[in-house]
C-alpha cells in the first residue's frame, strides 16, 4: 500500500468536505412531496391556524377552551377568553389535552375478546361487526347497566334516556365522590344545585379541606376568584384560613393553616358557630332562624371550644380566634371539601360547615354563598356520581347483571379492591367497554370499542358550579379523529333504532341532537339572526350565558339537626395502624383519569415537586423515629392490603398522618403510566357515610413497613447540594 | 492561560502555516461553491423536468377539454397562502361516478378505499425564506398562467417559469406592487 502523502491527504480531505457540502445542501426527498388530505378538514386554511371553541371537562365541568388547529391537527389549547367561568384561563389538564388526543396508545379500532375475561386478549373487528354484537347482546329481556363518569349536557341526557327506555340503569362512578357535599347543600340550602361560593367578593374564606385552587370542583374558576379575593382593585385583601389533616396546595396559600384530626371538622365548625353566638359577634336576628331550624341554640352547648379541642387537635383559643376573625370580616364563606367530606360522618360535616354560612348571614349575599339556577332539560349539569353503596351492592348481592356497558371510567381500578368489583364484571352476561384508553375494567370486556377524545366529539354542558347564573357551553370536534373511534352518544343513537325503535330519538347523530336542542332553546338568542346563524354563534363563542346572576334564593328550610353529628369512625385499629391515610388528588393527574398523559405525569406536584410516581408524605420527625429517609421504599399497610411507595419527608405533614396521591399503579393504559407507582385506592377500607352511602375514602388507618430498598424519587427540587460532594464543585462559588 | 496552552497542540511555525493554508483553501472553495450555487439559483436553477406523479393526473383533460376552472380544485387559491392540492374526497365527488374505467382513476379509488393520502410530487416551490401568498396575487387580478404557464395544455405539469427573485421583482415593479423586503421575506 502506497504511503499517504501530504498532498494526497489534503486533496482527499478537500474532496470529502466538498462532497459533504453538496450532499448536505441537497433538498431532502420529503420536501418535494405534498400530501393531499383524504378528507379535507372543513374551514382549514393550509398553513394557517384556525381556532375552535369547545368544552373541556378535564378539570371540572365549567371550562370552555379554544384549540388552535393547523392543517386539521390540534396544536395548542388555551382558555376561551369569552367564556364567563374560566375567562381565558386553562387548567394544566386542559393544556395537556393535545397529548392524550395524539397518544399512540389510544384504542384505534373495535375489538372482540379472544381469551378469558380479564386476560385483555382481544382481536380486531370492524364497526359493523361490533354493532351487530352489541345489538345482539342488548336485546330484551336484557336490561343494560350503563356505567359512566360524570357526563353532562346532551351526552348525559342521551345516555340516561337510552338506559331508561331499555328499562336499564345508568350509574355514574367517581372515585373521590362529592356525594356528601351534595347532601349537605340539599339539607342546609334546600337545593340540588351546587351553589356559587362567591370567593371574589368574600372578606374571609374558611375552608375545611377544600383544595379549591387545585382539584376541588372548579379550580380554574376559583383561582380567578381567589386572585380578586386577595388583591382585587378597590378592596381589602381577603383573609383565608384552611383547616385540614394534610396540607393541600390551597392550604399552602392560606394565611393560617390548621391541622385537624380527620372527621372532626363538623365539630370545629359548630364550635366556631357557638363562639360567634355566645360572644354576640353576629346579631341574633341573623342566626336565630337558621340555628332554630337546625336544632336550636341549646344544641350548640355540646360544642364548647374546650370540649371540641380535646378531640379535634385544634386548641380552644385558636377556635375562638378563627371564629372572631370570621365574624369580623364578613361576608365570609365556609367551604367543606376534600377529606373533610370523605368520612363516616361526611354529610354531617358538610351540613355543619355550610350551616356556618347561614349563621353569619352569608347565604344569598354577594361575597357569600349564592344559589345557582337549574339547567335546561336537554343540557343538564353533569350527573352527580352515584354513591359508593350502589357499587358495593352490585358486588355483594352476588347477582349477575344482564349486560354492562362501561364508558371511559374504571371502577375496577377506582373502587377498593376489597369490594371485588372485578367479580361483578366477570359475572355479567355481557360486558362492553367504550373507552379512549385500555383500563382495568375494559380488560374484562367482551367487546372493546374506541371512544373519541373530547376534542373530537359533539356535546354540551351546563357549568357546574356556575357563578350564580345559567352558563351553557357547547362542545364541537376541533379535529377529525385519526383513529376509528366514535363518540359514546353516537354509538347509543346508532343502536337505539334497532333496540328501542325508530322513534327513540329524533336525531341519529350527536351533531344533529346537539344542534336541534340548541336551536330549539337558543335559536332566537339574537332575534336579528336566523336560528342557523345563532347556532354558529353558539359554537363560535363556546356557549351562551345570562348577562347577570339569576334572581333566586335559597329555601329558608333546613333539613338537618346539628345533634345528629356523630364522631368519626375509622377502618383500622389505632394501636396497630398508627397513621391516618390521606389519599389526595394531584393537580395534574386528578383522580388518576389523566395519568395516561406523560406531560401530566411529568408535571411536578406543587408541594413536593415529585413526578411520575407515587410517594408517601410523612412528617420528618416521624421519619427519623422510624429510621426512614427520602426515597426509602415502604409498604403502606391497611387492614385491606398494602402498596409500596417511596418516602417523602414533608414538614407540613402532621406526625400521625401520611399522604399518598391517587392515580398510580395502573395495569393498563399507555406506555408511560402502566407500572408507575401504586394504587392507593385499592387498599382503602369500604367504610361508608351511612346517611348518603358515600365512600369514606379518608377514614382508613395505615402503618408503614420498611422494605430496606431505596429508589430515588424523581423530584424537581435540588435537595442534595453537590458542593458538599467530595471531588470539587460543579458550580464555582465566590467566597471572597 | 496554562490550561489553554495545554489544550492546544504544539505546532512549529511551518506546520502552523501549512494548516492555515489548507484551511484558507477549503474556506475559499466553500465560498466559491456557495457563490456558484446562488448564481445558478438566481438564473432559475429550480427548473426541473416534469416529475413522475403517483397518479398520472391529466390537466389537459380536466382544465383543457372539460374547462374546469383552476380554483374549482385548488380551493385555497383565493383565500389563503397555499393554493392547496384537492383532497381525495374532492376527486371522488366526481369519480364516484365518472371515469371508473380509467386505470388512473382506479388508482385514485384505491387510495380512497384504503383511506390513504396521496403523496404528490411538488412541481412548484419557492424557498423557505419566501412567503408567497396566492390569495393576494389572485385578488390583484393575476392569471394563474403568469407563474404556472398554460397548465391546461400540459398533460404532465412541469415548471415553466423560473420563479426566482428577479421574476418576482420584475413583475412587482411593473405592476407597482410593494418592493419592501419584508413583503416576501420574513
Amino acid at each position: 500500500m502506497p504511503e499517504l502523502g501530504r498532498r494526497h491527504f489534503i486533496l482527499g480531505a478537500a474532496s470529502a468536505v466538498g462532497g459533504g457540502l453538496i450532499v448536505g445542501c441537497a433538498k431532502p426527498d420529503r420536501e418535494s412531496r405534498v400530501q393531499s388530505f383524504v378528507l379535507a378538514p372543513e374551514q382549514a386554511l393550509q398553513g394557517e391556524d384556525v381556532w375552535f371553541a369547545t368544552a373541556d371537562a378535564a378539570a371540572g365541568w365549567g371550562n370552555s377552551v379554544v384549540v388552535r388547529t393547523i392543517d386539521g391537527r390540534a396544536k395548542k389549547v388555551e382558555g376561551n377568553p369569552e367564556f364567563p367561568i374560566n375567562r381565558g384561563k386553562a387548567h394544566v389538564r386542559s393544556q395537556a389535552g393535545v397529548q392524550s388526543l395524539y397518544h399512540p396508545d389510544r384504542l384505534q379500532t373495535p375489538m372482540r375478546r379472544r381469551g378469558d375475561r380479564g386476560s385483555a386478549d382481544f382481536e380486531q373487528i370492524t364497526w359493523d361487526e361490533a354493532l351487530d354484537i352489541l345489538i345482539e347482546n342488548l336485546q330484551p329481556p336484557r336490561t343494560p347497566l350503563i356505567i359512566t363518569g360524570r357526563i353532562a349536557g346532551t351526552k348525559g341526557w342521551v345516555t340516561r334516556s337510552f338506559a331508561e327506555m331499555l328499562g336499564g340503569r345508568h350509574l355514574v362512578f367517581e372515585p373521590m365522590e362529592t356525594t356528601a357535599l351534595d347532601e349537605g347543600v340539599r339539607r342546609i340550602f334546600g337545593t340540588e344545585e351546587t351553589p356559587h361560593f362567591d370567593l371574589a367578593n368574600a372578606g374571609y374564606v374558611l375552608s375545611f379541606g377544600a383544595d379549591f385552587l387545585g382539584t376541588w370542583l372548579s379550580p380554574v374558576q376559583y383561582s380567578l376568584a381567589y386572585s380578586s379575593f386577595r388583591h382585587g382593585a378597590g378592596r381589602e385583601r381577603g383573609l383565608f384560613t384552611q383547616i385540614e389533616p394534610r396540607m393541600s396546595m390551597t392550604g399552602s396559600n392560606a394565611d393560617r393553616w390548621l391541622y385537624i384530626n380527620p372527621g372532626h371538622e363538623g365539630a370545629v365548625a359548630l364550635s366556631i358557630a357557638r363562639t360567634i353566638v355566645d360572644e354576640g359577634l353576629v346579631a341574633e336576628s341573623v342566626w336565630n332562624d337558621p340555628l332554630g331550624a337546625a336544632g336550636g341554640r341549646q344544641a350548640l352547648d355540646a360544642y364548647s371550644p374546650e370540649s371540641v379541642a380535646a378531640t379535634a387537635g385544634i386548641g380552644a383559643d385558636m377556635i375562638r380566634t378563627v371564629a372572631r376573625e370570621f365574624a369580623l370580616h364578613l361576608p365570609g364563606i365556609a367551604i367543606p371539601g376534600g377529606p373533610a367530606l370523605a368520612q363516616t360522618n361526611g354529610a354531617d360535616i358538610a351540613s355543619a360547615v355550610l350551616l356556618l354560612n347561614r349563621i353569619v348571614g352569608s347565604d344569598g349575599t354577594v361575597g357569600g354563598v349564592l344559589p345557582n339556577p337549574a339547567a335546561p332539560e336537554r343540557h343538564p349539569k353533569p350527573i352527580a356520581a352515584d354513591p359508593f353503596r350502589e357499587f358495593a351492592r352490585l358486588a355483594s348481592d352476588g347477582g349477575a347483571a344482564d349486560a354492562i356497558i362501561v364508558h371511559d371510567v374504571d371502577p375496577v381500578y377506582g373502587l377498593p379492591s376489597s369490594v371485588g368489583f372485578s367479580d361483578v364484571i366477570s359475572r355479567a352476561g355481557f360486558v362492553a367497554s367504550m373507552t379512549t384508553f385500555m383500563n382495568e375494567t375494559s380488560a374484562y370486556a367482551d367487546l372493546l370499542l374506541p371512544a373519541t377524545h373530547p376534542f373530537e366529539e359533539w356535546g354540551s354542558f351546563a357549568a357546574d358550579p356556575a357563578d350564580g347564573r345559567q352558563v351553557i357551553g357547547f362542545q364541537q370536534p376541533v379535529v377529525s379523529s385519526w383513529t376509528d373511534a366514535r363518540s359514546f352518544g353516537d354509538l347509543l343513537l346508532a343502536i337505539a333504532p334497532e333496540l328501542i325503535g325508530a322513534q327513540a330519538f329524533r336525531a341519529q347523530t350527536m351533531h344533529e341532537t346537539v344542534k336541534a336542542s340548541a336551536i330549539e332553546q337558543f335559536g332566537d338568542a339574537d332575534p336579528a339572526k336566523s336560528p342557523e346563524e345563532n347556532w354558529v354563534e353558539l359554537l363560535r363563542s363556546g356557549g351562551i350565558w345570562e348577562a347577570t346572576e339569576s334572581e333566586g334564593r335559597f329555601s329558608d328550610e333546613i333539613d338537618w339537626s346539628l345533634s345528629s353529628l356523630k364522631a368519626p369512625e375509622y377502618v383500622g385499629d389505632t394501636g396497630e395502624y398508627r397513621f391516618n391515610l390521606m389519599p389526595f388528588e394531584t393537580i395534574s393527574s386528578g383522580n388518576g383519569s389523566e395519568a395516561v398523559n406523560p406531560w401530566l405525569q411529568a408535571a411536578p406536584d406543587p408541594l413536593t415537586t415529585v413526578t411520575w410516581t407515587t410517594w408517601v408524605e410523612i412528617n420528618p420527625q416521624t421519619a427519623v423515629e422510624l429510621d426512614l429517609k427520602r426515597g426509602d421504599v415502604v409498604d403502606v399497610v391497611t387492614p385491606m392490603g398494602s402498596i409500596s411507595a417511596g418516602i417523602y419527608e414533608s414538614p407540613v405533614v402532621p406526625p400521625d398522618v401520611i399522604g399518598v396521591p391517587v392515580g398510580g399503579g395502573r395495569k393498563y393504559g399507555g406506555r408511560w403510566d402502566v407500572g408507575q407507582g401504586s394504587n392507593v385506592l385499592s387498599i382503602l377500607g369500604a367504610r361508608l357515610d351511612e346517611s348518603t352511602g358515600a365512600l369514606a375514602w379518608a377514614a382508613t388507618r395505615a402503618r408503614l413497613v420498611k422494605t430496606g430498598e431505596n429508589s430515588d424519587l424523581p423530584t424537581f427540587e435540588f435537595f442534595d447540594d453537590p458542593r458538599n460532594d467530595e471531588g470539587g464543585a460543579p458550580v464555582k462559588v465566590t467566597d471572597e | 492561560m496554562a490550561i489553554l496552552r495545554a489544550l492546544l497542540p504544539r505546532l512549529t511555525a511551518k506546520q502552523f502555516l501549512i494548516i492555515g493554508g489548507v484551511l484558507a483553501v477549503l474556506g475559499g472553495g466553500a465560498i466559491v461553491s456557495a457563490a456558484v450555487l446562488i448564481f445558478i439559483g438566481a438564473r432559475g436553477g429550480t427548473l426541473r423536468p416534469a416529475p413522475e406523479q403517483p397518479i398520472a393526473f391529466d390537466h389537459v383533460r380536466h382544465a383543457g377539454e372539460l374547462g374546469i376552472p383552476c380554483e374549482f380544485c385548488h380551493r385555497g387559491v383565493e383565500k389563503q397562502a397555499a393554493a392547496t392540492i384537492p383532497s381525495v374526497e374532492q376527486c371522488m365527488f366526481c369519480h364516484t361516478v365518472v371515469g371508473r374505467d380509467n386505470p388512473e382513476v382506479e388508482l385514485l379509488v384505491a387510495y380512497w378505499e384504503q383511506n390513504e393520502a396521496i403523496d404528490w410530487v411538488r412541481v412548484h416551490r419557492v424557498p423557505d425564506h419566501v412567503r408567497f401568498v396566492h390569495e393576494a396575487h389572485i385578488l390583484a387580478g393575476l392569471d394563474c398562467s403568469t407563474c404556472h404557464g398554460q397548465v391546461a395544455t400540459m398533460t404532465v405539469v412541469k415548471q415553466v417559469e423560473n420563479l426566482n427573485m428577479g421574476m418576482c421583482m420584475g413583475c412587482h415593479r411593473e405592476k407597482g406592487a410593494s418592493l419592501d423586503c419584508a413583503t416576501c421575506h420574513r
